[in-house]
């Protein structure tokens, strides 16, 4: 193989590796700003159960969380990517679905998968969840 | 030289671009920052020897701590029931069927139940293995050792009675507990959490394990 030769076939392979890299790149860009829409749309519900257990099952209270109550049941809708967040301020430990929160604690749960989901609330309510595909 | 420094440069980039790709996705279950420690309460071990999965036995009573650098799946329930204990047992079944051996064998089965008067240890030998090889089957007798066992985990039990003194009605905590060999809840997954969800996060669990071992 001639220099010239060797300098073309570096070059080649030069031009190669570049366009490999910048597909890679663009790639990543695209990953990585898809993630961050998704975050983007994700939402974050905090309820918090007040001292004196006097938390009210209101649109107020559930800190804009879609809900609809019949008799004793409640439903609460999520969307896939959504965090709920339950702190107790309360001298007790409260339930809310089937997070359980000592008192003091602050414990988070993100939706991963849809589907309809039932538990219970420390006021003798059933509680189902909804959640959806975003 | 250049083929090197381009060679070089290919390396760095890939490495950043993987760096930010391999980050652990959330688990699928409840995790808290302080978690419940439940390794100090013990409940009677009625499993006959030949199903006996590992764990801490110790005169017949089992602690909620898993053997070294393994893991401990807790169910609380009753044989009775009609839809959500079969149902989540058989959810970590399939979980445990879907995973690799090696975490599968990484993973205890303690079933607890909270109908002890119904449930006997000929019931429970009876009933389990449907579900699993292993396991152990914890039942107790004295309420208040097993309302201590039900707080420690946060959960509940209440067996409901008519006038006559019949069990009508068993309602409980619907939760699977997963505890480690401190006697720590590292995860609790609500009912409804999917077979795979499980799957996924005992890869992801394990894996963390066998990744810190020596």
């Amino acid at each position: 193989m001639t220099a010239d030769a060797t300098l073309n076939h570096d070059r080649a392979l030069t031009r190669r590796l570049v366009t490999v890299v910048v597909a890679l790149a663009v790639v990543a860009i695209a990953v990585f700003f898809g993630v961050r829409s998704t975050a983007d749309t994700a939402t974050t519900y905090n309820v918090t159960f007040p001292p004196g257990s006097t938390l009210r099952i209101d649109a107020d209270v559930f800190a804009g969380i879609s809900m609809r109550t019949v008799e004793q049941t409640v439903w609460l809708e999520f969307a896939v990517g959504d965090t709920l967040v339950v702190t107790n301020e309360d001298l007790f430990t409260h339930v809310l679905w089937a997070i359980r929160v000592r008192p003091g604690e602050t414990v988070s749960y993100t939706f991963t998968q849809p589907g309809t989901f039932t538990g219970e609330c420390t006021f003798d309510l059933e509680v189902f969840l909804e959640v959806r595909e975003t | 030289m250049r083929r090197r420094h381009v060679a070089v440069g290919v390396m760095l980039i890939l490495g950043m671009l993987f760096a930010g790709c391999t980050s652990e996705p959330p688990l699928n279950g409840v995790t808290r920052t302080t978690p419940l420690h439940v390794g100090d309460v013990a409940l009677r071990d009625v499993t006959a020897p030949n199903d006996r999965a590992g764990g801490q036995v110790d005169a017949g009573q089992f602690t909620f701590v898993a053997a070294e650098g393994r893991f401990l799946a807790v169910y609380f329930g009753f044989l009775n029931c009609p839809d959500i204990c079969p149902t989540t047992l058989m959810d970590l079944k399939v979980a445990l069927d879907r995973v690799d051996t090696a975490v599968a064998q990484q993973v205890d089965v303690v079933f607890v139940t909270v109908d002890p008067q119904r449930d006997t240890p000929d019931a429970l030998a009876a009933y389990l293995p449907y579900f699993f090889p292993r396991f152990h089957a914890l039942r107790e007798d004295d309420e208040a050792v097993l309302q201590r066992t039900l707080d420690a985990f946060l959960a509940s039990a209440d067996v409901q009675r008519d006038t006559d003194g019949n069990i009508v009605d068993v309602a409980h905590t619907a939760v699977l507990y997963l505890v480690n060999d401190q006697g720590d809840v590292v995860i609790e997954w609500p009912f409804g959490t999917r077979p795979q969800m499980i799957a996924d996060d005992l890869v992801q669990l394990t894996q963390a394990v066998r990744a810190v071992a020596p």
